[in-house]
């Protein structure tokens, strides 16, 4: 194998490792996020479920979101589609 | 309320999917389902029902925040919330509640400041006062430091027939629209004074 080839195959290797990674901190984050939300959405209004729900739980959601797209993106980019 | 009602069973029922379908798929099957499964079960499961659930409860937080509930649902409320319920109170909180002059949402009625930034601002001012209570920063008893605006009494009251006909109402409007005399100042207290207040409050 060529080292041109063996560099290329390293850095498609890389870039499915980061996207794995950054697929797995989405979904951790919002794993979290989501369990903040039930947990004030079950317990109703209460100065700390409404904290933890709405500062907390929606914060940890929206990063998650945003870790799952810039995934996506990258994969796309990665493959030619975008 | 019964929409509010609507949109926390649609967040929960959003948040408990999302985490069942997010445990099932990364952790669970993950080298068991096929490449293209997996991308579809985590555009359901990051992007479908967390953003189903983020509005929902948005929603659900601006809604429910209107509703005398949600403001006793701080101690230091209670006192409040007491002598709105006290039939025997003559306060002008307690006779607009227990006459029903005020269908729902009492609290948030009278403290909205009525126009285009009173909903806003009433947030703004709602997220203060949680930070004051869950940091515990404030001082017991508390007290009413910005100005009360007419408006929130003019909104209802200022286009009815009996407000007009009262010769000091026609005599100031100028004033009680400028906010120069305020409503309650013949017309108070709104709330019991600190130490007409029912129960103490107590910190978190």
């Amino acid at each position: 194998m060529e080292e041109s080839e063996l560099n290329q195959k390293i850095e498609e290797l890389k870039g499915t490792v980061w996207v794995r990674r950054q697929l797995a901190l989405a979904v951790d984050c919002t794993m979290l996020g989501l369990a903040c939300i039930l947990l004030f959405l079950w317990n109703g209004f209460g100065a700390w479920s409404m904290g933890l729900g709405m500062f907390i739980g929606i914060p940890l959601v929206v990063l998650g979101v945003i870790l799952y797209l810039l995934a996506v993106a990258f994969d796309l980019k990665r493959a030619g589609s975008l | 309320m019964q929409e509010v009602g609507l949109l926390r069973g649609l967040g929960i029922a959003s948040a408990l999917v999302g985490i069942v379908v997010l445990v099932l798929t990364q952790y669970v099957y993950r080298n068991r389902i096929t490449r293209g499964t997996y991308h579809w079960l985590l555009l359901l499961s990051l992007f479908v029902l967390p953003l189903t659930a983020t509005l929902s409860t948005t929603a659900t937080v601006m809604e429910g925040t209107k509703a005398v509930q949600a403001c006793a649902s701080c101690h230091v409320m209670h006192p409040f919330v007491n002598d709105l319920e006290d039939p025997t109170s003559p306060t002008l909180a307690a006779r607009h509640y227990r006459n029903n002059w005020i269908a729902r949402d009492q609290c948030y009625a009278c403290h909205v400041t009525y126009g285009a930034t009173g909903t806003l601002a009433g947030k703004r001012d709602g997220f203060r006062h949680w930070v004051y209570y869950i940091t515990n920063t404030y001082s017991d008893p508390i007290k009413y430091t910005g100005s009360y605006e007419n408006s929130n009494c003019l909104a209802c009251h200022g286009q009815t027939a009996k407000w007009q006909r009262v010769k000091s109402h026609q005599a100031l409007v100028e004033e009680l629209s400028s906010d120069r005399i305020a409503c309650i100042r013949c017309h108070g207290p709104p709330h019991p004074l600190p130490s007409q207040r029912k129960v103490t409050a107590s910190k978190p």
